[in-house]
């Protein structure tokens, strides 16, 4: 609780800052009123194509993720992660999967990469975290990330590649409770499978049309959200001004189209957002939330 | 519709002022396609040169689509998308990851074994191993929708458009 007191404090003070009815003109852009009702019927209209249900992928996203962390552990820094979740958790409100448990984390690795799994999870390394500039180009990238979990991509993915093969009706049908914590046979081999199915995933990316995907679809979120959506087109700009001369992206850009294609994609997502598009950057929020020295930073 | 177009410009130009507070982040770029030179982040603003690509500027603040630029004409706007940040033009054609990034990481893990600080690279990805307990200290982070709406109201982001109906 305490750290969600220490930003809901910093945001009390922001106002302060921006003087009384400052707030109260940032809350009179209706955002809401007319100007956005096609995003809303877009997000209605995205059908969950999945034949997934939902306790299903929240076991298969379980151990996609943990996985993840199994390679690179989370930061210690409880207030950069509370805050990364209340942005990502702000954002996840505008989807068709709010209802899900969203878990948002910062991985404690200097390159510059974002991942997510099925069942809503969303992590962010610190590589990328230190290379953005407001808490609108967070929002762009955790909105990325959240389309793939909304649209399914990885559950696609392993769908199609057959990853799990028979072990995923053995696993899910008997639970580990049901037989007194002792995981069965079916049960195993659905956990290595899952585990293999994340070392492919997240090594070879998904589909390229998938990343298009997400990125238009994290235009939606944003605009809906009221952040600035050019945002999304500064993060790409950073990623393509490092290109050729950034070790650290290596894997992103091993996964993911060129900067400069996606760059080119957005520019026609942008002209086809309804106008006047959110301005709101918080880079103030932004800076304060994540740049204060972290009295809980990484132990190791 | 008058009384909106107020609060816009009120509330841009708050968000200007909060913004011109801070270090502004400048750095060297170049025009990618021609483009105008603009005296406002505003396609009716008044056009004040006309930029050819290639061209190499300073990049300044960022306003919607616009960044402030600093050309030897002088000082104004241009648009994001005709705008490439640095100054090195992309390596065309280059499969992805390869090459530079490719050697750079190469040589980056040879030396940054003494650190202990190396990115997450396939290789690692092959042999990963889950856990779980990892996972679950995600729980402590965890933002519920309550607080994530009442987080966003008190920096004036919009209200949800159907308040209860999720």
């Amino acid at each position: 609780m305490r750290p969600l007191k220490r930003f809901l404090w910093n945001s009390v003070c922001l106002s302060v800052l921006l003087s009384g009815s400052g707030c109260e003109v940032l809350q009179g852009m209706k955002f809401g009123s007319g100007g956005l009702a096609p995003l809303a019927s877009a997000g209605q209209r995205m059908a969950e194509s999945s034949a997934t249900p939902e306790p299903d992928e929240a076991d298969i996203g379980r151990h996609l993720a943990g996985t993840l962390v199994g390679v690179k552990k989370l930061s210690r820094n409880l207030p950069a992660q509370r805050y990364v979740n209340a942005v990502g958790r702000w954002l996840t409100l505008r989807t068709s999967r709010s209802t899900l448990p969203w878990h948002f984390g910062i991985l404690q690795d200097n390159d510059i990469n974002a991942f997510a799994a099925p069942g809503g999870y969303v992590f962010v390394t610190q590589g990328l975290l230190n290379l953005l500039d407001s808490e609108a180009e967070l929002a762009a990238v955790l909105s990325h990330e959240i389309a793939h979990v909304t649209y399914e991509h990885h559950l696609k993915a392993v769908r199609n590649g057959n990853m799990l093969g028979s072990a995923l009706d053995a696993s899910i049908t008997v639970a580990d409770a049901a037989l007194g914590g002792k995981p069965s046979v079916g049960r195993r081999e659905f956990v290595q499978r899952a585990v293999n199915a994340a070392r492919t995933l997240y090594a070879r990316g998904l589909d390229r049309q998938d990343e298009y995907q997400a990125d238009g679809e994290a235009l939606r979120l944003m605009t809906m959200s009221g952040y600035d959506p050019y945002a999304l087109v500064a993060v790409m700009q950073k990623l393509e001004a490092r290109e050729s001369s950034d070790g650290r992206l290596a894997l992103l850009l091993q996964t993911h189209p060129r900067p400069s294609d996606r760059i080119n994609a957005l520019s026609k997502g942008l002209s086809r957002l309804p106008t006047p598009l959110p301005q709101t950057t918080l880079t103030d929020r932004f800076v304060r939330e994540l740049r204060a020295p972290a009295p809980l930073d990484n132990p190791g | 519709m008058k009384k909106y177009s107020y609060y816009r410009l009120t509330a841009a130009a708050l968000l200007t002022l909060v913004l011109a507070a801070l270090p502004v982040h400048a750095g060297p770029g170049s025009i990618a396609t021609p483009t105008e030179l603009k005296s406002a982040p505003e396609p009716a603003a008044a056009t004040l040169s006309q930029l050819a690509p290639g061209s190499i500027v300073q990049v300044g603040e960022r306003s919607g689509g616009w960044y402030k630029v600093s050309t030897p004409q002088g000082e104004g706007w241009v648009r994001m998308l005709s705008l490439r940040i640095g100054t090195s033009p992309p390596a065309p054609g280059a499969p992805l990851g390869s090459g530079l990034a490719s050697l750079h990481q190469a040589s980056r893990s040879n030396t940054t074994v003494a650190t202990g600080v190396r990115g997450l690279t396939r290789e690692e990805l092959k042999t990963a191993q889950e856990d779980l307990v990892e996972l679950d200290t995600m729980e402590q982070f965890t933002v519920s929708q309550q607080d994530a709406y009442r987080f966003a109201q008190t920096a004036g982001l919009p209200e949800l458009p159907s308040q209860g109906g999720r």
